[in-house]
């Protein structure tokens, strides 16, 4: 250790390379990371910026936007329970979108169109819309976008756009609707039938379900469960369906085998730079370990001073790493990148990168090979 | 040629019938020939002999650094070639010195450093190993430059340096590989008086390769090798006559 820590205090600029190879290799795995929960987790950015406690839809339903209408007798079960506080529809609607002067002119983007109940104290993206913009969807015709999807949409605020030739007047832009697949429009739930083609008439896709305080959701999910004579429909508390959403994204799509590949691909190039990086700094050592091991201190004792190097190595390169990290977050937020992060995955990009620094040490073990003590006698 | 005075010392290295081989391509080269020697503590005792004559593969073999391919070697009342390889880091660690011809300083460490990061692996809690560190230093004469790093230090100061780290530890076998060839002239004078007065003051088993002259008028024995053989072996009249009084160490 104290070899180790003084050696990387006093000769730092030898070891620049390597830490800045972990800090590199730090920055890539976060970021991929950080652009994964990011835009998986705007696959449920619907469920993320509601506050229901459960949602209610078609049994079965792999993630949110798959959703299928369901009985319109399920809400009147869920209302007599007691530890419901409020139920609220929300409809589905897969649209196209035309900004274009006429209905019919310009390319159709497709969207996905979010029906709510504009009240203030609606549950459906109850985190997103202000009061203000709730109240701005009563208006026939009202939807709401993200500011960033407003080029893309080929409109501006105030201007009229065509959703399955239904005129449409955009009201709003936000922060925070991107999502994974197609654009958000959030609109009321007048509008959203009326844009809505399907048969499906004034059945929901989804309740929002808000419980009493200090109701258990699980507990009331488990209750509302397989009650017979309303038709079928699953019950899922909010995070349940949120991770199902995002999961379903990530694996089934392939979209995250290929992200794990690509991390597989960082740790294994990253380890290699930083090994050989401090194998250099290890070999140019090598008559001084040499002269160490002569007086008695073994091999695998030297082994470990390069592995306390390469971790402490890991552990300056996570510092810088992160904090490079930081600066890309707050461009990535600026530029309306849906990025996301929390501490457990901060910890395990932490702990793959301290993994990686340590097998860059055992790389560089092989710079302690050149140290022989018999060679130092000429 | 020994007196009785000179027989009394302990044998500390007794090598017997020491033979090395080197392969040079597919031609084998005898280093060591059969070479019988004892070693006794106390007494600075000299390697001397051409470039190739084998008296730097003698000197690894003896300290434990290789293997001999036949014969053996007991250092210590130990034979060295029944150690495993941990045993014989343990052995080194606890009984042996090495000063080389390159001092070897790890660049980020300071003198002391240099001296306590041994004595740690030996066990030694930090305030022993850095007492032990600047007795040590004090004995070579560099006290004032416990401080210092080896950018900071000239090449005889390096030396000192590194043979305070030998020191520290206080070996019973201390083994130098042409300590002076790389000083000046007075540098390299200390350095001899330095290696001369651990024999004689500690009763350490001082062995030294070289074939600096000025090495060879302070020793207490002078071997000479050739091909790989005991070609001469000397005594001084000091070491036929021992003193009976010795030096205080930093006198």
């Amino acid at each position: 250790m104290m070899l180790a820590s003084i050696w990387l205090q006093r000769e730092w600029r030898n070891f620049v390379p390597a830490v800045l190879a972990v800090a590199f290799s730090c920055l890539m795995l976060a970021l991929q990371a950080a652009l994964v929960m990011g835009i998986f987790g705007s696959a449920a950015v619907y469920i993320h910026s509601s506050d229901a406690d459960l949602w209610v839809g078609g049994p079965g339903t792999q993630s949110v936007n798959f959703g299928q209408p369901i009985g319109m007798n399920v809400e009147s079960m869920l209302r007599v329970h007691p530890d419901v506080q409020a139920v609220e529809p929300y409809l589905w609607v897969d649209a196209n979108w035309r900004g274009a002067p006429t209905p019919q002119a310009g390319a159709a983007v497709p969207v996905y169109v979010s029906g709510i109940e504009p009240t203030l104290q609606g549950l459906a993206f109850s985190r997103l819309l202000s009061a203000d913009m709730r109240d701005r969807l009563n208006a026939p015709g009202a939807v709401i976008v993200d500011r960033a999807d407003l080029e893309q949409l080929g409109t501006r605020v105030g201007e009229r756009a065509w959703i399955n030739d239904v005129a449409v007047d955009v009201v709003g832009a936000v922060a925070g609707l991107r999502a994974l697949g197609g654009v958000n429009v959030i609109a009321s739930m007048t509008t959203a039938r009326e844009i809505d083609e399907t048969d499906q008439g004034v059945r929901p896709t989804y309740l929002l379900v808000s419980l009493r305080v200090g109701a258990d959701p699980i507990t009331t999910r488990d209750a509302l469960a397989n009650q017979s004579g309303v038709g079928p429909y699953q019950v899922w508390t909010a995070e349940e369906f949120a991770d199902q959403s995002e999961r379903y994204w990530l694996l089934e799509t392939g979209a995250g085998a290929a992200v794990l590949f690509m991390a597989a691909i960082v740790f294994i190039v990253g380890a290699v730079v930083t090994g050989q990086a401090l194998v250099s700094v290890v070999a140019r050592a090598s008559r001084e370990f040499a002269v160490l091991m002569a007086l008695g201190v073994s091999r695998s004792a030297l082994c470990r001073v390069v592995l306390v190097l390469a971790a402490l190595i890991g552990l300056v390169g996570i510092v810088v790493g992160m904090l490079g990290t930081l600066l890309l977050f707050g461009l990535a937020t600026w530029r309306d990148v849906p990025v996301g992060m929390n501490l457990s995955v901060a910890a395990v990009c932490a702990i793959a990168i301290l993994g990686l620094s340590l097998c860059s040490g055992l790389f560089a073990m092989r710079g302690l090979v050149q140290a022989e003590p018999a060679t130092l006698l000429r | 040629m020994q007196t009785s005075a000179v027989s009394a010392r302990r044998a500390s290295i007794v090598a017997v019938d020491i033979h090395k081989s080197f392969f040079s391509g597919a031609v084998r080269v005898d280093v060591l020939r059969g070479v019988d020697l004892t070693i006794r503590a106390g007494e600075m005792t000299l390697i001397s002999g051409p470039s190739g004559c084998g008296k730097s593969t003698l000197l690894s073999v003896i300290s434990g650094l290789q293997p001999a391919d036949r014969g053996r070697v007991i250092a210590q009342d130990t034979q060295l070639s029944r150690l495993t390889s941990a045993q014989l880091y343990r052995f080194r660690l606890e009984h042996t010195g090495f000063v080389f011809q390159g001092f070897n300083l790890f660049a980020a460490l300071t003198a002391e450093e240099q001296i306590t990061l041994p004595l740690t692996y030996m066990g030694f809690d930090r305030q022993r190993a850095r007492r032990q560190a600047l007795e040590a230093l004090a004995d070579v004469g560099m006290e004032s430059f416990a401080h210092a790093r080896p950018f900071q230090l000239s090449g005889g100061q390096k030396q000192r340096v590194a043979i305070a780290r030998a020191l520290a530890k206080s070996p019973r076998l201390l083994f130098a590989d042409e300590p002076t060839s790389a000083l000046d002239a007075e540098n390299g004078q200390t350095v001899t008086a330095l290696l001369t007065r651990i024999a004689h003051d500690r009763g350490a088993t001082v062995v030294c390769v070289s074939h600096d002259p000025r090495m060879v008028r302070h020793a207490d024995r002078v071997i000479t090798m050739e091909d790989g053989e005991i070609l001469n072996d000397t005594l001084s009249a000091s070491a036929q006559f021992p003193r009976q009084n010795h030096h205080a160490f930093n006198a």
